[in-house]
């Protein structure tokens, strides 16, 4: 059994050996949102926040995660409650299979907590450890500009246009 | 067959070594893991006992101390680019750390990891190499000091013994004013250099009195450009013209051993070197206020 | 047809149609609750592998599977010695053959598969299966496959007939030109990269099964279900599930078809979940394409000639003879054509469609051979292309309907009712749409006249760094009606609420939204309201998916059509109920009834009244809930909608190092009537990005033995965010279509062909010689070696 937090619950968790963090968050968790791709930590599909730092939990032992905070995207917001990030990739539609965007979300979470005034620019390259095969690049970038306003704002969640 | 493992969390460097010595060559460290989880997941390396050494406190540190700074082998990537205001070298240091690879796999992988997995075409060897480092390594028989043109013996092999661990990078630095520069080709802004050069100048009172070029994924180790080093060290800051990093990066070419594989074809890469040279060797130059950068 | 005569200004009456709606699982999406097949479990099910041949060509001379089966917690393996030995096909001749006949037609290929109570035994398992191979000699260059002595990959041969099109004479469109240019270009194969991967669960109950998948194509995927298990249509349920980004992967697969296989064999749901290796490596890719061709041309910028040579390679199991190439009709000017396309099959990872197939890797060599035509006059290539490419009305020269006609096109015109045929428009010609109007938009847009500097010339020279602009069109049709035609259900509830049923993949186009828009439009009931169903084939009528650009056309088509149906019958209740008056002079506004006529102004019945009346109050009355369904047969849209794109590139060439930068990029498009714009614009700037990476970045290696070398992501290079330019804008013609539901057409595949030309000519500009796909800084190093 390890101990970790997970969406602000202690857990204790069966963890085998030699598995994964993304796969023991989807097993043992139901954690879908984690999304796992390319298993290689190129996608970035499956980034998880880890102790306030983005880490695509396929390169990660569950055991390595022992003792430490995990925030998936089912801990950022849900369908009833949206956080901003996830208001903002809505208004720009900042998606289109969506399989890899909770992933993108994370890495959002995790950039605009260190930097809450962004470039576009440096959107755009915070926003490149992750693959958007569908190319809504743009897009998303345009999303996190959106969320960064709304979270400076003070988390407003109206809609701003 | 099923590929598992045992894991193992020892809570100190000698705890480790002494798992090491225990399980054999089947029991691997486990640093950030970012290699090693994929090289395990093909099949390419066998782990009976993954001994994992993020628990462990004191080795990912990186402190400035006289006339060098010290590198833990488990600070990632991403404290090394946390790190660039400590001197102008850390600074190309962490440039180059951006480069390596995805902000999510920065945050895992150690510096340390990087320099054991050893492979070709790592970003961070050839500019250290270039930046005449050292690497501390502790073993059963105690501890050791490598250059770290030494540590790199070749495809993803080092000078490590068995059951030795690397423990810090130390990057001297010079009372004389040092740069550095790293210059690669890639693809994306995210991807493994396809050829890449490394250099280092010292000036002290307007004069090169050390020049280092290392070029990166041009042969199993880095490859240092010794005759192009003799070019300008000892040259004045204000006489080095172009034709001087032309002759310089020249040689580069002449010491490049490149294969061709699925990212480029050898001649392409011999080619690049002499480029990518001059333009690391203009970026340094600049800085240190010379004429041609 | 009501829309034919329906004219672009009532667009503004529109409440749905045209609106950015954020698309109906936006809150799933972004929340990570969206499941796709590779987050779907059912109670009991166990797993599956496949085990993959090591060889590129063999045969299976012995198997056996005892030391597999006596692994504990393995349920059942099954070889070809278990399989049906029915050929199966994948829409559009994509795939080709048995789900197992103890052949490998390429390294990777599926050979023999096992089901087990975990991944990891199943796993384990694949090593305990004992193969004995005869190795075959093997084919891998698709022009070495062409020979009469080369090893034959398929039983038919390798070469399939050539299929052709052509017009006028090309011998005098020669001698009507001033001069000729002429270009060979090889390409190598995109892999669609699939992010997201797939999986599949098959259940079998008694003799009836149901399979859940991430598919563009339900009803293809049901009917290769039936074809290979020879079993009736009845007994095959298919539920398709959202897909990740599939660009033509994710039709039917034969890791499908093996699932039901293993799960009729161990008689438990199976699930199979493909890892990213096998996506890339053991399901498609595009074809490997070799193109020859010249045009002709006159001083005046007239083309008199456009004659191309096109072989394209199946790998192991497509099995396509064309490739849809509509770069033939945009560039159709042009009074002499004659385009041979040559299918040839290697030992190979299978090919078949990637989006914009053809038009992607054919359409740039035509718009190459278009440019260098352009050079010679030193013509301004937006004015060479508003010149020589197709305007509405025009002759399209595409042909594919004509072969599947019965008898002359005369005869089959006779057989179409008098009152629908006047409603279509002119057969084999362009109803509308074109590139002239966004060419215009667009190179105002992009300041083109100030950083157009002429050919080969950059606009902006620093250093090494050459800067300059590109321009580049594609074309693409709009859904094809060969393999049947569509259909589509829409169900009024008793409250008033709708339900869309048609067979539509869901891989990130919105098409859950987009029909969802046009039904709600058309039967005036609110838009949150109407909700679909697009993957059951249980429920859904047969339609051919979404591929060919098919979705918002052909199915958009008869999702109006099944709507206006149910809404006939929904006013013909009211009106005999409430108003008193024929079902024209009444209409449904957000969801109630009301009529035109003054004096009845005041009568105001919602749907759900209407539905209810009958309720309770007479048992003997209409059913509670109205089911509508297209009237007639949707006309034959491949051979007048086609569907156009232009986009403007600005590109950095490091003539040094060969490393392309791309500065900006402006994407333009005719697609008709915008059903959605925010579903729109990813489809654009997605289709830009997709063909940009084609471009510059993505090409599968082969090794010598044709294992695929980067069957990953790391060497199998996709853009990336900061990549890509971020301006995002995206500028619409304002053609309306006559047929399209609400004047729209087709969208996702033009792009894809448009922007890799754009930046192929934006380079060009910069340093002066054409670079071959794709642009690797390499190969631009090479490329420049020539102007030496």
């Amino acid at each position: 059994m390890i101990r970790m937090t997970v969406n602000g619950r202690t857990v204790d968790l069966d963890a085998k050996p030699h598995e994964r963090l993304c796969d023991l968050l989807r097993r043992a968790l139901g954690l879908y949102g984690v999304r796992v791709s390319c298993s290689e930590g190129e996608c970035g599909s499956c980034t998880v926040i880890m102790d306030d730092e983005p880490v695509t939990s396929c390169l990660v032992l569950a055991m390595q995660a022992e003792g430490r905070e995990i925030v998936t995207i089912e801990g950022l917001g849900n369908e009833d409650n949206l956080h901003p990030i996830q208001e903002a990739f809505i208004e720009e539609q900042g998606f289109q299979c969506a399989f890899c965007t909770p992933g993108f979300i994370m890495a959002a979470k995790a950039f605009l907590d260190e930097n809450p005034d962004p470039t576009e620019a440096e959107a755009a390259m915070a926003m490149s450890g992750n693959i958007c095969r569908c190319g809504a690049y743009p897009y998303i970038v345009q999303s996190v500009m959106n969320a960064a306003a709304r979270l400076r704002e003070g988390g407003s969640v109206s809609n701003t246009g | 067959m099923i590929r598992q493992f045992d894991y193992l969390r020892p809570d100190s460097i000698d705890a480790a070594i002494t798992m090491k010595s225990r399980h054999g060559e089947r029991a691997r460290y486990w640093a950030g893991g970012t290699d090693l989880m994929l090289q395990w997941r093909r099949g390419e390396v066998m782990v009976d006992h993954c001994i994992d050494l993020t628990h462990l406190t004191g080795l990912d540190g990186i402190e400035a101390f006289p006339g060098e700074i010290r590198i833990g082998a488990m600070a990632t990537l991403d404290d090394l680019d946390r790190a660039t205001s400590m001197h102008p070298v850390m600074e190309a240091l962490g440039d180059t750390a951006r480069l390596m690879c995805t902000k999510q796999t920065r945050t895992l992988a150690t510096v340390g990891g990087n320099m054991c997995n050893a492979s070709p075409g790592a970003d961070l060897s050839p500019l250290f190499v270039a930046l005449e480092s050292h690497c501390l390594i502790q073993g059963p028989n105690g501890r050791r000091e490598v250059s770290m043109e030494d540590f790199l013996t070749g495809v993803n092999t080092t000078d490590l013994g068995a059951e030795e661990l690397l423990c810090t990078i130390v990057v001297p630095v010079p009372q004389a004013r040092r740069e550095a520069s790293y210059r690669r080709v890639a693809r994306t802004v995210v991807d493994i250099a396809l050829v890449s050069a490394a250099v280092s100048l010292t000036a002290d009172a307007g004069t090169v009195t050390d020049a280092r070029i290392a070029l990166g994924s041009v042969a199993p180790i880095p490859v240092r450009v010794t005759e192009g080093e003799k070019v300008l060290a000892g040259r004045s800051l204000d006489d080095i013209g172009a034709g001087h990093l032309e002759e310089a990066a020249g040689h580069a070419a002449t010491v490049a051993r490149p294969i061709s594989d699925v990212r480029a074809g050898a001649g392409y890469r011999a080619r690049m070197c002499p480029v990518l040279v001059r333009r690391a060797l203009a970026d340094a130059l600049g800085r240190l206020g010379g004429h041609e950068g | 047809m009501a829309a034919a005569t329906e004219a672009a200004g009532h667009r503004s009456a529109w409440r749905v149609a045209g609106k950015g709606i954020p698309v109906k699982d936006a809150r799933e999406k972004v929340t990570g609750s969206l499941k796709y097949a590779v987050d779907l479990e059912v109670q009991g099910m166990v797993h599956g592998k496949i085990l993959r041949s090591p060889h590129a060509h063999a045969r299976i001379i012995s198997i056996d599977t005892t030391r597999a089966e006596a692994l504990p917690g393995v349920l059942g393996v099954v070889t070809h010695h278990d399989t049906p030995q029915n050929v199966w096909e994948n829409a559009w001749f994509n795939y080709r053959g048995k789900i197992l006949d103890g052949i490998a037609r390429f390294h990777g290929d599926d050979m023999a598969a096992v089901a087990a109570v975990s991944e990891d035994v199943a796993e384990a398992a694949l090593e305990l299966i004992d193969v004995e191979y005869e190795v075959l000699d093997a084919v891998f260059d698709p022009e070495a496959a062409m020979q009469p002595e080369a090893p034959q990959v398929r039983e038919e041969g390798n070469l399939r007939d050539p299929y052709v099109v052509k017009w006028g004479d090309v011998t005098k469109g020669a001698e009507e030109a001033d001069f000729i240019v002429e270009t060979e270009i090889r390409f190598a194969s995109q892999q669609m990269a699939p992010l997201g991967r797939n999986a599949c669960i098959a259940e079998w109950n008694g003799d009836r099964v149901t399979l859940w998948t991430s598919s563009q194509t339900p009803s293809e995927l049901r009917d290769g279900i039936h074809e290979a298990f020879g079993i009736p249509l009845s007994r095959v349920r298919v539920i398709a599930l959202p897909s990740g980004s599939s660009f033509g992967n994710w039709w039917s697969a034969n890791f499908m078809l093996i699932t039901a296989l293993l799960a009729r064999k161990v008689r438990k749901p199976v699930k199979i979940e493909l890892s990213n290796e096998e996506c890339m490596a053991t399901v498609k890719r595009r074809h490997i394409e070799i193109s020859r061709g010249r045009m002709g041309c006159r001083n005046d910028g007239t083309l008199t000639l456009a004659e191309f040579d096109h072989i394209i390679d199946n790998g192991g199991y497509g099995f396509k003879d064309d490739v849809g190439f509509f770069c033939v009709d945009n560039w159709g000017r042009a009074e002499h054509g004659h385009y041979a396309i040559h299918g040839v099959n290697t030992n190979l990872l299978t090919a078949g469609c990637m989006r914009a197939v053809g038009d992607v890797t054919l359409g740039s060599v035509v718009e190459r051979v278009a440019d260098m035509c352009a050079i010679r006059l030193g013509m301004d290539p937006v004015e060479f292309r508003l010149k020589n490419q197709i305007k509405p009305g025009e002759r399209l020269r595409m042909q594919h309907s004509r072969q599947y006609m019965k008898g002359s096109l005369e005869q089959y015109l006779e057989g179409i009712p008098e009152e629908d045929r006047q409603a279509w428009p002119k057969l084999f010609h362009l109803s509308s749409g074109s590139t002239d109007e966004i060419l215009r938009k667009g190179a105002e847009a992009f300041d083109w006249s100030s950083k157009w500097k002429g050919w080969g010339v950059p606009y902006a020279v620093d250093g090494p760094r050459r800067r300059a602009v590109g321009v580049g069109t594609g074309a693409h049709v709009c859904g094809v009606e060969f393999e049947g035609n569509v259909s589509a259900v829409v169900r009024i509830n008793p409250d008033g609420s709708a339900k869309v049923h048609c067979a539509v993949g869901r891989q990130g186009q919105g098409s859950e939204t987009t029909q969802a828009q046009v039904a709600a439009e058309e039967l005036g009931i609110p838009f949150d309201k109407v909700e679909i169903e697009t993957g059951d084939t249980d429920s859904c009528p047969w339609s051919h998916g979404s591929l060919a650009s098919n979705t918002m056309y052909r199915v958009g088509w008869a999702t109006r059509a099944a709507a206006s149906d149910a809404k006939r019958q929904l006013l013909d209740i009211a009106g005999r109920e409430f108003f008193d008056s024929p079902r024209h002079e009444l209409d449904v506004v957000d969801g109630v009834i009301c009529s035109r006529d003054p004096n009845k102004r005041n009568i105001r019945i919602t749907v759900e009244e209407a539905l209810n009346h009958f309720r309770g109050t007479d048992a003997l009355g209409q059913a509670s809930s109205i089911t509508g369904r297209p009237q007639g047969p949707m006309p034959p849209a491949s051979t007048f909608a086609r569907h156009f794109a232009a986009h403007f590139a600005d590109v950095e060439v490091d003539i040094e190092t060969g490393e392309i930068k791309l500065l900006d990029f402006l994407a333009t498009q005719d697609s008709g009537t915008i059903m959605n714009p925010q579903v729109m614009k990813n489809q654009m700037i997605g289709g830009a990005i997709c063909g940009a990476g084609f471009a510059i970045y993505e090409a599968l290696s082969f090794d010598d033995d044709g294992r695929i070398l980067n069957a990953n992501l790391l060497d199998y290079k996709l853009l990336r965010a900061a990549d890509f330019p971020l301006r995002g804008e995206v500028i619409y013609g304002d053609s309306y279509d006559p047929v399209g539901p609400f004047g729209a057409r087709s969208a996702g595949e033009a792009p894809a062909a448009a922007s890799g030309p754009a930046i192929a000519q934006a380079v060009y500009n910069a340093v002066g010689t054409w670079v071959d796909m794709p642009m690797t800084p390499e190969n631009v190093v090479t490329a420049l070696d020539t102007l030496h």
